[in-house]
């Protein structure tokens, strides 16, 4: 049997396009989306093991999903608690610190091969925002770049939904052999009209053959038709996890051999660090910790450890006070250390942790207090662990862009001034706005929060769409921007936000 | 490139054959997909967008199943595109209440069914001939389906002026087209 002739196949390219015009308008624009789209496909097809055995697609291997999304970070808003201002979130502020993320950040690594350039701009979009058409006619499309150190570094594209730009980037060692699918931009910046007010990297992409890492950009900067500056600064490749028991050090000796002495400490040296849930409960804040511990008093190293080594003890009031020594220019060292009871295994993390004494350029201090609450009689039963991973190669140098900021896609603002819960507590949202990227929400006294946030945009037409599901952890308080990265069709059609039950009218 | 080379491109996932198909073919199977995803319905460009991406797709995962002996390969992505939008507006039908209308348009054969494919083209010419909005009401009744009542609706015209344009329009291409139109029209 034949396959049936379609009489519009005897019809021209321009006849088609008039007939389309009737109904659903074809332009250069829907071209290049049936590319992306379809490219996408295939990325998802590969990632679900679809299409196994495709040459032309790889899909990013060898890094848990855990660790991948830990090292995303996203919506830094230049907290007045953090003395990181401006620049992306580097692998220190990991442990009491995860941002809050939309899941489409780390929910694609696909690694899109052997297309165009622009396909495989579009098959990011569909990536990155989950849909692709209504986006597409925002894009802007940059391919501005910048070599340095036999990298190349390419901004592919840009869109903007008012206060937040988005970009990717491809970064690609021409030279060859230093470049893994663990990339991480360690710092950066874009400078606008106004400073950089946050944003975060990720990375979304990595293709093997070229040793290119394809990163997500978001900032919260620029404005619509600002001429700007994009600068990569540094970046880092070749994660590796540690895990370290340190069983041979007997706290309770070394606290009687060495019992530190507190100093008060220098608040203009900034307040960085963390806070556990209890600490947060108590309405407790950093900024009351007045007394630190002397810096270096001890240099005792961790067996099986070189990258930090301990540099004082104390227990006072309760509290087993450790403070650790690093090396400040180590960007690529995220160390967290814990307590573990040798006989149960249980895990005792610090009720808060500081940062003290210098800081390099990214705001991060060379030394930092651990604070545990624990029984000073029970410390024989304990053992440091540290954790974490590092980076084996950092590559610090300059790599600019300039470019104009593109129109804004429209969006909807409302004044809202509404009361939210999560985890026990309550949040007021000042303000909403709804774009074709995502939701933004602006937000007053958030400080800590902890536990779920599920998110859900009810049309008029009885449909919804999931903006957020899930647990949120974040620490920072004052005036936030949230921004959930989720496409979002007709959001003019949205009746109203449904954040954790209460609604929300637009 | 042309079709044979697309078709051997496509049988080895060749990416440049890939985008050589997308550029021939999107504008044919993205009106393809249209005439069964109207606006009407609730469908976007998006959901062509990815409907005609979706035929592309399913080459790609099974470039076998093209059988050159059966047709040309833009026959074959025709078929392929019809089918998708068609399941596509049961699906979406299933999940909302549409009237008896929309119910009989995506289900009606269609126009071209009644008609030669060489002489689609020659019809084509002929409409796009007429005057709007005659022209318009045409080419939605006969080359997406849309009944009287939904053409009237759209274009904010009283049902009768658009039975009044189609059959004057009609009897206009009778006279100017030749007697296989005239048995399609009637």
């Amino acid at each position: 049997m034949s396959y049936p002739i379609d009489p519009l196949e005897q019809l021209s390219d321009q006849e088609l396009e008039s007939l389309a015009a009737y109904e659903h308008p074809i332009t250069d624009r829907s071209i290049q989306g049936i590319q992306g789209c379809f490219t996408a496909r295939i990325a998802e097809g590969a990632e679900a093991g679809g299409t196994a055995g495709v040459p032309e697609i790889t899909e990013g291997a060898g890094i848990a999903q855990a660790t991948k999304a830990a090292r995303i970070t996203e919506v830094v808003p230049a907290p007045a608690q953090d003395a990181v201002a401006g620049v992306a979130g580097t692998a220190q502020r990991r442990p009491l610190k995860r941002y809050l993320v939309a899941a489409a950040l780390a929910a694609a690594f696909v690694v899109l091969v052997g297309f165009t350039n622009g396909s495989r701009v579009y098959a990011l979009y569909y990536q990155h925002f989950g849909e692709g058409a209504h986006i597409a006619q925002y894009v802007s499309e940059i391919g501005q770049s910048a070599h340095d150190q036999g990298f190349r570094m390419e901004v592919l594209s840009a869109v903007n939904d008012g206060d937040n730009t988005y970009l990717f980037v491809d970064v690609t060692d021409e030279a060859g052999g230093r470049l893994s699918e663990d990339a991480v931009v360690n710092r950066w910046n874009m400078t606008g009209s106004r400073p950089l007010g946050g944003g975060g990297t990720s990375l979304v992409g990595y293709d093997p053959a070229t040793e290119t890492a394809t990163f997500a950009v978001h900032s919260i900067s620029a404005k619509p038709g600002d001429s700007v500056l994009f600068t990569l600064s540094s970046f880092m490749s070749g994660a590796t996890d540690y895990s370290v028991l340190a069983d041979t050090i007997d706290i309770a000796q070394l606290l009687a051999q060495q019992e530190g002495s507190f100093v008060t400490r220098n608040a203009r040296e900034g307040t960085s660090g963390g806070l556990s849930p209890k600490f947060h409960d108590e309405g407790r804040d950093l900024s009351e910790i007045k007394e630190v511990l002397e810096l270096d008093a001890l240099a005792l190293a961790i067996p099986g450890f070189d990258k930090a080594w301990i540099s004082n003890i104390a227990y006072r009031d309760g509290m087993l006070h450790v403070q650790l020594g690093r090396d400040r220019d180590r960007g690529n060292v995220a160390v967290w250390l814990g307590l573990v009871q040798r006989d149960t295994g249980e895990r005792l993390d610090p009720y808060y942790t500081i940062g003290v004494g210098q800081r390099n350029e990214d705001g991060l201090a060379d030394h930092e207090e651990c604070v545990f609450e624990v029984d000073r009689d029970a410390l024989t039963d304990y053992s440091f662990v540290v954790e974490g991973f590092y980076y084996t190669q950092v590559f610090d140098g300059t790599w600019e862009v300039g470019f104009r900021v593109p129109e804004r896609m429209d969006s909807l603002v409302r004044q809202v001034g509404a009361d939210i819960g999560i985890g026990g507590k309550t949040a007021v949202v000042a303000e909403v706005e709804l774009s074709p990227l995502g939701l933004t929400l602006r937000m007053q006294d958030t400080y800590q929060f902890k536990g779920e946030l599920n998110i859900v945009a009810a049309y008029r037409d009885g449909s919804s769409v999931t903006i957020n599901e899930g647990e949120v952890n974040t620490l920072f308080h004052g005036e936030d921007t949230f921004t959930f990265i989720r496409a979002i069709l007709d959001f003019e059609s949205i009746k109203h936000l449904d954040i954790n039950g209460a609604i929300i009218a637009l | 490139m042309d079709e044979a080379k697309i078709i051997e491109g496509v049988r080895g996932r060749d990416e440049a054959a890939f985008s050589a198909a997308i550029s021939r073919y999107s504008r044919l199977l993205w009106v393809v997909a249209s005439r069964h995803l109207p606006k009407a319905g609730g469908f976007s460009e998006h959901d062509i967008e990815e409907c005609v991406a979706d035929v592309f797709f399913d080459l790609w995962q099974d470039s076998e199943r093209y059988d050159p002996e059966k047709g040309s390969l833009k026959s074959y992505l025709c078929m392929l595109a019809s089918r998708k939008a068609i399941s596509r507006y049961r699906r979406a039908a299933q999940s909302r209440v549409i009237s008896l209308e929309e119910l009989r348009q995506g289900d009606e054969p269609s126009f071209e069914d009644a008609l030669d494919a060489q002489d689609y083209g020659d019809l084509y010419a002929g409409i796009a001939r007429l005057p709007e909005p005659t022209r318009e009401i045409l080419m939605r009744r006969y080359f997406y389906n849309e009944q009287p009542a939904a053409i009237a609706a759209r274009m904010q015209l009283p049902k009768k002026e658009i039975e009044n344009r189609l059959y004057r329009a009609k009897k206009s291409l009778s006279c100017s087209l030749s007697e296989r139109y005239k048995e399609v029209l009637s």
